[in-house]
C-alpha cells in the first residue's frame, strides 16, 4: 500500500469523521453496485417497437448520420459499391472487420477489394458490425473485440456500420445491459454522428479527427 | 499553468479593452446558453434527473474511500493499474515514470483540465518528453504558447484570423482562411502524431466503480485516437469524478452534453476498461489510471464539499455575466467562471485567489443552470467570509463592511443615519435629482448617475402607515 494512497484515503475518512466502513456497510454498497438499479429514465428512453425505430432514425439523422435501408445482408456489397462510387473511392480498398457474416459476402462481385485488418492513416472507408443502437439519441454502440478493432470506428474518412432493427434499444441503460452480457470489453464506443468540432469561433463544423461521415446500413 | 490570479483586476481591465477578445466572447453569448435552453425544452424530466444526480454524487462523496478502493480493484482485475497522486508533483512524477518505462519520446494528449492543473506539459518538456495536444482548440493554443480560457471550449478567446496566422507560421504552409481547410490541415498533421506517439494521455469525465472503467466525452474523436493507437494509455483524472454504476453513468451522460453544449449527446462517449484483451488487434498494451487528489480530499466534510459534485460542464461560466465580459484568462489560473471562483482558492490558496469569489454579482444564474445544483453563490460567499476573518482584502471594503455591520446591529443608529443621509443626498443632487459624483462611490458614478432618493425613508413611511391604520 503506497503512502499516497494511505494519505488520500485517510484524509477522506477524517473529513467524513469516521474510519473505514464496516463489513456490513461495504456489503450493502457492494450489493448496490451489482443491482443494476436504474435512475428515473426519461420517457424517450423507454420507447418500444416502431416508436423506438422511428426515434432512432430521427435522432440519428438530426446529427448527420446517414441511414441506408437494406432488405437483407446480401444487398450490402451492392449498396457499398454505390456509396464508394458516389464518393469517388472505387480505387480504394474497403477496410473490413473480421466479422464472419461480413467476410462471407460476395464483395468481388460488387467490384470491391476488401482489406481485413486494423485501420491506419490514409484509410478512406471501413465497415463494421455494431452491438446495438440507442433510440433516445440515435446513438450507435460498438464493442471492441478480435473481430471488431476500435481503429475501424475512428480512423477512416467514412465509417459504415451494419445495424439490425431488432438491435435497437430504447435507452443507454439497455445498451449497457447488452454490453455487460457479453463481458466488458477494452472499449465501448457510443457514437452519435460523425466527428465535429466547435473550436473555430464556436461554430460546429463537421470532420474533425474522427470519420467525416457515419453511414448506418439498417437491416 | 502559472498562477496569475492575484492580478485579476488588471487582467479584467485589459480584457475589457481587448477588441479581439470582446469580439470572440460575443460567440459565447450567442451560442451555448441558447442551445442548452433548447435541449432542456426537449427533456421534461431534466429537473428530476438533476435531483437524482445530486443524490448520487452526495452518496459517492460520503463513501468515497469505498468507491475508490473498489474502482482500483476492478481496474486491476481488468489488467490495468491505478496510481494515487496527492498533488501535482506526485502525478507528474508518476506519469513521467510510465513514459520512461517505455522509453517514450512523444505523447499525444486528449483534452484534460486536470493535466493543466498539474502543469503536465511543462514538466514533460523539461524531461525531454514531447507532449502533443490533439484537441483542435488545445492544439491551436499549444502552437501559440497559450492556455485554455474555458474548460470545454479552450480556444474560445480566439478569432479565425489568429488561427490562420499561427497555422501558417508553424506549419510553414500557405495561409488558409476557410475554417474547413484549417480543420483539414490540423487533421492531416495530427494523424502523423497519433501514429507516432508512444503514450496516449487522456482525462476522464467519469470513472465507474462497478466496472473499473473510465469514460471520455468528446466531439472530435481525438481522445479516442489518442487512447487507441499508442501502446500505453494513461488516464489522468481526479478522485471526485467517480460514479458507482453504468446506470448512474447513463444519468450523467444525459446531463453533461445538454448542460455543456446543448447537444442531445456528444459524438463520442467512450468507455475504456483495461488494456487490450486476448485476440484484440488494436488498443493499448498498458492501461494506467492516475487518481489525482490535489486538495480535493480536504474538501470532504468541509464547507466547500458540494463543489465535489461538479462535472465540469461549463454551464455556470457560459451563463455568467462576469465571465462573458472578461473571458477566462482574467481569472488567472486553470478554472475560470463561478466554478473556478470556488475551486481555485482551494487549490492555490485564498491569499492568491481572493479576487475570484468577489468577482460575482450573485445574480444566481450559475446555480440555476448547474446540473448538480451546486450552490455556487453561497460557496463564493463562504470564501468572502473566510477572507474577512483572515483580515484579507482591500482596507476600504473591510472598513466599509465593519461600519455597515456596526450600523446594521444598531437599528436606532441606522434609522438616524438614513434620516440624515436622504435629505443630504437630495441636496447634493441639485435640480436634476440625479447624483453624478459621490465620495467613495466613484466606481459606480463614473459610468452612470445615481437617482437621488425622494421623500422619506422606508421605516418612516412604514411607521406612518401603521399609525394611520390603527383605530
Amino acid at each position: 500500500m503506497s503512502t499516497a494512497r494511505q494519505q488520500i484515503l485517510g484524509r477522506i475518512r477524517s473529513g467524513l469523521k469516521r474510519g473505514p466502513l464496516t463489513e456490513q456497510q461495504q456489503a450493502h454498497l457492494s450489493q448496490e453496485l451489482k443491482s443494476r438499479k436504474r435512475t428515473t429514465q426519461p420517457a424517450r428512453a423507454k420507447v418500444t417497437g416502431q416508436t423506438a425505430l422511428d426515434d432512432f432514425k430521427a435522432m440519428a439523422i438530426e446529427v448527420a448520420t446517414e441511414i441506408v435501408n437494406l432488405a437483407n445482408l446480401e444487398e450490402l456489397p451492392q449498396a457499398m459499391s454505390q456509396l464508394m462510387q458516389d464518393s469517388n473511392l472505387t480505387q480504394q480498398p474497403l477496410v473490413l472487420a473480421k466479422e464472419p457474416d461480413l467476410v462471407a459476402l460476395n464483395w468481388a462481385a460488387a467490384g470491391i477489394t476488401t482489406d481485413i485488418r486494423v485501420s491506419t492513416k490514409g484509410d478512406s472507408v471501413s465497415l463494421t458490425n455494431s452491438l446495438c443502437g440507442v433510440a433516445e439519441t440515435g446513438t450507435l454502440v460498438l464493442r471492441s473485440s478480435p473481430n471488431s478493432p476500435t481503429t475501424l470506428n475512428l480512423f477512416p474518412d467514412i465509417h459504415c456500420a451494419v445495424l439490425h432493427k431488432h438491435s435497437i434499444v430504447a435507452g443507454y441503460e439497455d445498451a449497457w445491459d447488452w454490453v455487460r452480457d457479453g463481458g466488458i470489453p477494452r472499449t465501448v464506443n457510443f457514437i452519435t454522428g460523425p466527428s465535429r468540432s466547435a473550436d473555430l469561433e464556436q461554430t460546429l463544423r463537421m470532420g474533425a479527427h474522427g470519420p467525416k461521415r457515419l453511414v448506418i446500413f439498417l437491416l | 499553468m502559472d498562477i496569475n490570479s492575484p492580478d485579476f483586476i488588471a487582467r479584467s481591465k485589459s480584457a475589457l479593452e481587448n477588441a479581439d477578445l470582446q469580439k470572440a466572447l460575443t460567440n459565447l453569448k450567442a451560442g451555448f446558453p441558447g442551445k442548452r435552453k433548447k435541449a432542456m425544452a426537449r427533456m421534461p424530466e431534466f429537473d428530476t434527473m438533476r435531483d437524482q444526480a445530486v443524490e448520487i454524487k452526495n452518496k459517492v462523496i460520503e463513501n468515497l474511500d469505498y468507491y475508490l478502493e473498489t474502482f482500483e480493484t476492478k481496474v486491476q482485475d481488468n489488467g490495468g493499474q491505478v496510481h494515487w497522486a496527492r498533488n501535482a508533483d506526485d502525478a507528474c512524477q508518476t506519469i513521467l515514470g510510465i513514459c520512461r518505462s517505455v522509453d517514450a519520446k512523444t505523447v499525444t494528449k486528449g483534452k484534460s483540465m486536470v493535466t493543466e492543473e498539474i502543469n503536465l506539459n511543462k514538466f514533460l518538456e523539461k524531461h525531454s518528453v514531447t507532449p502533443v495536444e490533439t484537441d483542435l482548440g488545445e492544439y491551436i493554443l499549444q502552437l501559440r504558447g497559450d492556455h485554455p480560457s474555458h474548460i470545454i471550449a479552450p480556444a474560445i478567446h480566439l478569432n479565425l484570423p489568429q488561427v490562420s496566422d499561427i497555422f501558417a507560421e508553424k506549419h510553414k504552409l500557405p495561409r488558409k482562411e476557410d475554417p474547413a481547410e484549417l480543420m483539414q490541415e490540423a487533421r492531416d498533421i495530427m494523424r502523423d502524431h497519433f501514429v507516432a506517439a508512444d503514450v496516449g494521455i487522456t482525462g476522464a469525465n467519469f470513472f465507474v466503480a462497478e466496472t473499473g472503467s473510465t469514460m471520455i466525452v468528446t466531439n472530435e474523436g481525438n481522445g479516442d485516437l489518442t487512447q487507441t493507437l499508442p501502446k500505453v494509455h494513461i488516464v489522468v483524472t481526479s478522485i471526485e469524478k467517480c460514479v458507482p454504476t453504468l446506470e448512474d453513468l447513463s444519468l450523467f451522460m444525459r446531463l453533461l452534453s445538454r448542460s455543456a453544449t446543448g447537444q442531445e449527446s456528444a459524438v463520442y462517449n467512450t468507455l475504456s476498461s483495461g488494456p487490450k484483451q486476448a485476440g484484440d488487434q488494436d488498443g493499448p498494451e498498458q492501461f494506467h489510471v492516475v487518481l489525482v487528489d490535489n486538495g480535493r480530499s480536504s474538501m470532504v466534510g468541509d464547507e466547500q464539499q458540494d463543489m465535489l459534485r461538479c462535472i465540469r460542464c461549463s454551464a455556470c461560466m457560459n451563463h455568467c455575466p462576469v465571465y462573458s465580459q472578461i473571458g477566462g484568462h482574467a481569472y488567472g489560473w486553470v478554472y475560470p467562471g463561478p466554478m473556478g471562483a470556488v475551486l481555485t482558492p482551494k487549490m492555490i490558496g485564498i491569499e492568491q485567489a481572493g479576487h475570484l469569489p468577489n468577482a460575482s454579482t450573485f445574480c444566481g444564474k450559475c446555480e440555476a443552470v448547474c446540473p448538480v445544483r451546486i450552490p455556487l453563490p453561497s460557496l463564493m460567499r463562504t470564501w468572502r467570509e473566510r477572507q474577512f476573518d483572515k483580515g484579507q482584502g482591500p482596507a476600504a471594503s473591510r472598513y466599509g463592511i465593519q461600519i455597515w455591520a456596526a450600523l446594521a446591529q444598531r437599528p436606532w443608529l441606522y434609522h438616524a443615519m438614513t434620516r440624515i443621509a436622504i435629505p443630504m443626498m437630495k441636496l447634493w443632487s441639485g435640480q436634476k435629482n440625479r447624483i453624478s459624483s459621490l465620495p467613495l462611490a466613484r466606481g459606480w458614478t463614473i459610468w452612470r448617475d445615481l437617482p437621488a432618493p425622494e421623500g422619506k425613508t422606508f421605516m418612516q413611511q412604514w411607521s406612518k402607515k401603521n399609525k394611520e391604520q390603527q383605530p
